[in-house]
């Protein structure tokens, strides 16, 4: 039994605890693969932002002084909402396929006037499974992080850049 | 799960920062083989340099010869000499330095291909494997250049 994951999801399916590896179908689809068999069964979809673990001060720092005043190393992803979504089915003989489609930022959130939040799992028609929390939940605590980040990032990178602007003045200066 | 997503993160970001920094170290590599191009580039500037104010002369004949400001203007050794020193220095400071930035270039590129090699996530996968190849690539012509040429380069 086949997962898709549509428009270049960063998801991660788990089965029986296990991470899934992911293989590419196309530009905007990976798929993973469940083993086949009988009787029930349940995967699980997370999407995180790693700025909800809760080392990441640690990790932050750590990559801004490896990555030279974090100039070099890869921006946190903007789009901080979180999914865990759990799917359960009943196994068939046959091959059973889920879609999972990367849910566009303004589809995802309850907005007065609009129609109400699109479920992150699409199943075929005729397909059957029970689908427990499908929608994208904003993560603010992983956004204020973020602006924290970008704010203490910074204004650190200002007071260094100026102690050492100040100390190469000074030691040229001073001989 | 917490283990794995954080050990992801974790080696997904530390083999981008290791790609980045890698071609910091590949441009760095290149800088003796900039300043020999350099070097050329001013001897054939100079040369036209030369060349027009020799036209100069013929144009009028020989009578510019007469100044004696323009007859200054033919002596233009100085200013080779002033980029030959500059690449003499450079290239000092790199017989040291190349095996460092090599060394630090070259283990940074691998460990990019490695961590991106061991995920599960294939999405990036490709385009960082290429892309720390192609940096250790560069590196590896950047040493063959400075040790094959530039560092014996005499003016």
């Amino acid at each position: 039994m086949k997962i898709f994951l549509e428009n270049r999801s960063d998801e991660a399916v788990y089965y029986e605890g296990k991470r899934l590896p992911l293989k590419k179908e196309n530009k905007t689809t990976y798929s993973a693969e469940i083993p086949d068999g009988e009787g029930e069964a349940e995967i699980r979809i997370v999407r995180r932002s790693e700025l909800s673990d809760k080392f990441w001060a640690l990790f932050a720092l750590l990559f801004w002084v490896i990555g030279i005043m974090g100039f070099f190393t890869p921006r946190y992803s903007k789009d901080t909402d979180a999914l865990d979504c759990k799917v359960r089915f009943t196994r068939r003989a046959e091959p059973l396929y889920t879609l999972l489609d990367k849910v566009p930022l303004k589809r995802r959130k309850v907005v007065r006037g609009m129609p109400p939040p699109v479920s992150c799992v699409r199943l075929r028609v005729g397909e059957t499974a029970q689908t427990i929390e499908p929608l994208y939940v904003p993560d603010e605590r992983a956004a204020r992080r973020r602006k924290k980040y970008k704010l203490f990032s910074w204004l650190a990178r200002i007071v260094l850049i100026a102690l050492i602007i100040f100390l190469a003045v000074y030691f040229t200066v001073n001989g | 799960m917490e283990n794995e997503m954080r050990l992801y993160y974790f080696s997904n970001r530390l083999g981008g920062t290791f790609l980045r920094l890698s071609w910091i170290f590949v441009i760095a590599a290149f800088v003796p083989a900039l300043a020999v191009l350099a070097l050329w580039a001013s001897a054939v500037l100079t040369g036209l340099y030369v060349l027009i104010l020799f036209a100069m002369t013929v144009v009028t004949l020989g009578m510019l010869l007469l100044n004696e400001d323009f007859r200054a203007l033919y002596d233009v050794g100085g200013g080779i000499e002033t980029i030959s020193s500059i690449v003499q220095s450079v290239n000092r400071f790199y017989i040291g330095a190349m095996p460092v930035f090599l060394a630090l270039g070259l283990s940074m590129c691998v460990t990019s291909i490695v961590l991106a090699a061991l995920r599960k996530e294939p999405k990036g996968k490709v385009s960082r494997i290429v892309g720390s190849s192609i940096a250790a690539a560069m590196l590896i012509l950047a040493a063959i250049i400075f040790y094959g040429y530039a560092m014996n380069v005499q003016v």
